[in-house]
């Protein structure tokens, strides 16, 4: 089900009424109800793959009850590998198999002996990956004793399929979310609302932003020979917020949902394309991934604490793998290569912690050198995002290259959208960046002071909702369904 | 909890009366399509994709052979023939009078299927479209369209600059910009695309069969007239590439009818706002020697 669909509109306020006034007297029977809305949410879209949520639940709660029975080290390893090895597995068949088949079968073929490669003809589950890592870290984290294992099985099936964040995120930590099953939720007014503005915001970022940015963006890229240096350039600037109001939309539409059940989910997004260099975009960017990877990756490897080739390899590993999390394509891991390029030098020199707090924070307007600093690194990340696109490596190169002409000066042109049309998505591009510059010290942009008047907060989001009906683009699958 | 509901209830209504407000200033400006499944069953049709709809003028038509006509063509994407097609045909007829007139536009493009097999009728890309899903095409408003298929975004029905106009008998203006270099760019688009689509666009039996089908059914309620509609020379090369042998190909539709019109061979005496579509002037010419084609046939 997607979140900007009528099915969804219908399925969450019937979810909200039986949650609060049917069930709401018995916490078990609270959560129950939450795994089965969770389950009928994921079944909309294919209702086989819902054998995968279970068993990967089913397996483990079995290791986390294990862990806990097991004191021999030995043992204990090998309960965390059977969790690691059954849920990457699954994540290796679904998605990566045909991947590393034709890239082995293409090595091969490099070096004269070309193989046909065995495909398999199976559809990637929606949200393998999020709820994957989401259950990785539950087990990761009973195995190294930084969490007791549940012995409420209700409650790990609601955590691992909770639906407001069960196909794209946030990739919740059990410390966090799981201990939240297991206390009563109280129902607040002010909470509530806080849900309904942040749904309304990130809706406004898919549906507005996004989604128009779409149109764009696919004639460009899908015809990219047929365009100028300028066009393309525009192509892949459209597509530096298609993806950002996509995603971060996304995550906005799900934390705000979780509050209106009474769930706080981690912030993913905190407001990247202010980030003054590549390291504090990674800080911005798609926090629940990042802060795993660093957690349960880049850490375990040693970090930054080694000596230089040991932070040049652990910092290539964790931008690499993190590329290849998001799709089983060269592209997306030469995203990560290009990101690791320009990260490198940052920790090599140490400064990759400089930028930690919010930028120009007693300030209403950034300096100079601020503004300077947010648009090397948004060009940065947009030369990056070209690679994350394109359906291709030599795409992505041939798109690049045909950026760099003559044709740059000229005045771009879009077949099929008009320039009334292009101009009013750039101008919703600059609402979404004022307000989100006003709002970057909050949690999500239109988060008001609590002593704001609530008529007033009410009107806003009305507003909202209207620009959402009459400037709403085509309906769009998230582009995150797909990792 | 029950002042949270009651103002979530207020804002929802709220919204909802704002929508409904916005819905009621649809015209033929909002959206290409939505006034042709609005209107009441109608009786002398123009069929066929985007090039009827824009090529072919009822106003002209009417004004030369008397009778009232509704241009109920879409797109290539929409209504190429086949089962939806038929079915929304047959939903739009109004079938009390039996000596109407059916113009069928035809091109090797409508009867050519994108699928991997040509004759995977169940994966034809109209199953998509607005047309397949909209049951009833005779009704105002059609909130079942406007809500899942309404072209673009609403603002556009109350703020509209599009250069396109759908009037009440269907036909589509579009009044694009007529400067010869525009013109020129728009066209090498279209042709560069349509070479693109050579590779996808697969000539298909069941197509084929349907336009047949399409044909018999309208034939118990009036004449069926077949006219192939000119395109820009350029655009005519790509489709011969596609079907070099098209009247061979449609030969028993031919004799199905009660007359074909070829115009392919007078590709260069129209003018055309993108190589496919006619523009308004050439549409009404072509749109008269139509009309007094038939004229001679009655």
């Amino acid at each position: 089900m997607l979140f900007n669909s009528i099915d969804f509109a219908i399925f969450l306020p019937i979810v909200f009424i039986l949650y609060w006034f049917v069930t709401n007297k018995n916490l078990r029977l609270q959560n129950t109800f939450l795994v089965l809305a969770s389950y009928v949410f994921y079944g909309w879209w294919d209702w086989r793959f819902l054998s995968l949520i279970m068993f990967s639940s089913g397996v483990d709660y079995w290791a986390g009850i294990s862990l806990a029975k097991t004191k021999k080290k030995s043992d204990r390893k090998i309960l965390l590998l059977i969790s690691i090895i059954v849920n990457l597995g699954f994540l290796g068949f679904f998605k990566y198999f045909n991947f590393f088949a034709e890239s082995f079968a293409g090595a091969f073929t490099l070096l004269g002996k070309p193989i046909e490669p065995a495909r398999l003809n199976v559809i990637l589950p929606v949200g393998i990956s999020f709820y994957t890592f989401q259950t990785l870290s539950y087990s990761i984290d009973v195995y190294k004793r930084k969490l007791e294992p549940t012995k409420d099985i209700v409650s790990f099936f609601a955590f691992v399929g909770f639906f407001p964040q069960l196909v794209a995120g946030p990739v919740e930590r059990a410390t966090h979310l799981l201990p939240q099953f297991y206390t009563k939720r109280t129902f607040e007014y002010n909470n509530a609302f806080d849900g309904v503005k942040q749904i309304l915001w990130g809706l406004f970022k898919k549906v507005v932003i996004a989604d128009n940015c779409a149109l764009i963006v696919n004639q460009v890229f899908d015809n990219y020979t047929n365009y100028s240096g300028s066009t393309l350039l525009a192509g892949a600037f459209f597509f530096a917020f298609q993806i950002y109001g996509d995603f971060s939309g996304y995550s906005d539409i799900a934390i705000g949902t979780a509050r209106l059940f009474g769930f706080e989910l981690k912030q993913n997004f905190a407001y990247p394309y202010f980030s003054r260099d590549i390291a504090e975009f990674w800080r911005r960017w798609h926090i629940s991934l990042t802060s795993w990877f660093r957690d349960y990756l880049y850490i375990p490897l040693g970090g930054s604490k080694g000596g230089t080739w040991i932070k040049i390899r652990n910092t290539f590993i964790i931008f690499l793998v993190s590329g290849l999390w998001h799709g089983a394509n060269w592209t997306f891991i030469a995203w990560g290569f290009f990101n690791a390029l320009f990260f490198l030098p940052l920790l090599l020199t140490k400064r990759n912690r400089k930028n930690l707090g919010i930028v120009a924070a007693q300030r209403v307007l950034p300096g100079f050198k601020e503004i300077i600093s947010m648009l090397a690194t948004f060009i940065i990340t947009t030369i990056g995002w070209i690679f994350f696109r394109a359906e291709s490596l030599p795409t992505a190169f041939s798109y690049l290259k045909n950026i760099f002409t003559a044709s740059l000066f000229s005045k771009p042109y879009v077949f099929g959208v008009g320039e009334t049309k292009a101009l009013l998505i750039i101008l919703f591009i600059v609402i979404l960046v004022i307000t989100e510059w006003i709002g970057r010290k909050n949690p999500y942009a239109i988060h008001f002071d609590k002593r704001q008047n609530v008529f007033i907060q009410w009107c806003v989001c009305f507003i909202i909702a209207i620009a959402i009906f009459l400037f709403g683009g085509k309906q769009q699958d998230f582009i995150y369904f797909q990792f | 909890m029950k002042k949270f509901i009651l103002h979530t209830c207020l804002f929802i209504l709220c919204v909802i009366a704002s929508i409904v407000i916005v819905f009621s200033f649809v015209n033929g400006s909002s959206d290409e399509y939505y006034l042709k499944l609005t209107t009441p069953k109608q009786g002398n049709l123009i069929l066929g994709t985007s090039k009827a709809a824009q090529g072919v003028q009822p106003k002209v038509l009417e004004s030369i052979l008397n009778k009232k006509f509704y241009n109920y063509s879409f797109s290539l994407f929409a209504s190429p023939y086949g089962r939806t097609y038929l079915n929304s045909i047959k939903k739009k007829l109004d079938t009390s009078t039996k000596d109407n007139i059916f113009i069928l536009t035809v091109d090797p493009w409508s009867i050519c299927s994108l699928t991997q097999n040509p004759n995977d009728s169940l994966h034809f890309r109209e199953k998509n479209s607005f047309l397949h899903s909209v049951r009833n095409v005779n009704r105002k408003p059609n909130f079942n369209y406007l809500v899942h298929h309404f072209q673009g975004n609403y603002y556009k029905i109350i703020f509209n600059k599009s250069p396109a106009f759908l009037h009440n008998d269907g036909w589509l203006e579009v009044n694009l910009n007529i400067d010869n270099n525009e013109v020129k760019r728009r066209i090498k688009f279209t042709v560069d695309d349509y070479r693109k689509k050579l590779t996808d666009y697969k000539y298909s039996d069941v197509r084929f069969a349907y336009l047949i089908k399409t044909m018999d059914y309208l034939n118990a309620y009036g004449k069926v007239y077949l006219v192939r509609l000119p395109v820009d020379p350029d655009l005519m090369k790509v489709e011969n590439t596609l079907m070099p042998d098209f009247d061979a190909v449609i030969q028993k539709a031919i004799e199905t009818s009660d007359g074909y019109l070829n115009f392919s061979t007078y590709n260069s005496d129209y003018k055309y706002t993108d190589g496919v579509h006619l523009n308004k002037e050439s549409g009404e010419k072509l749109s008269s020697e139509i009309a007094n084609w038939i004229k001679t046939k009655e």
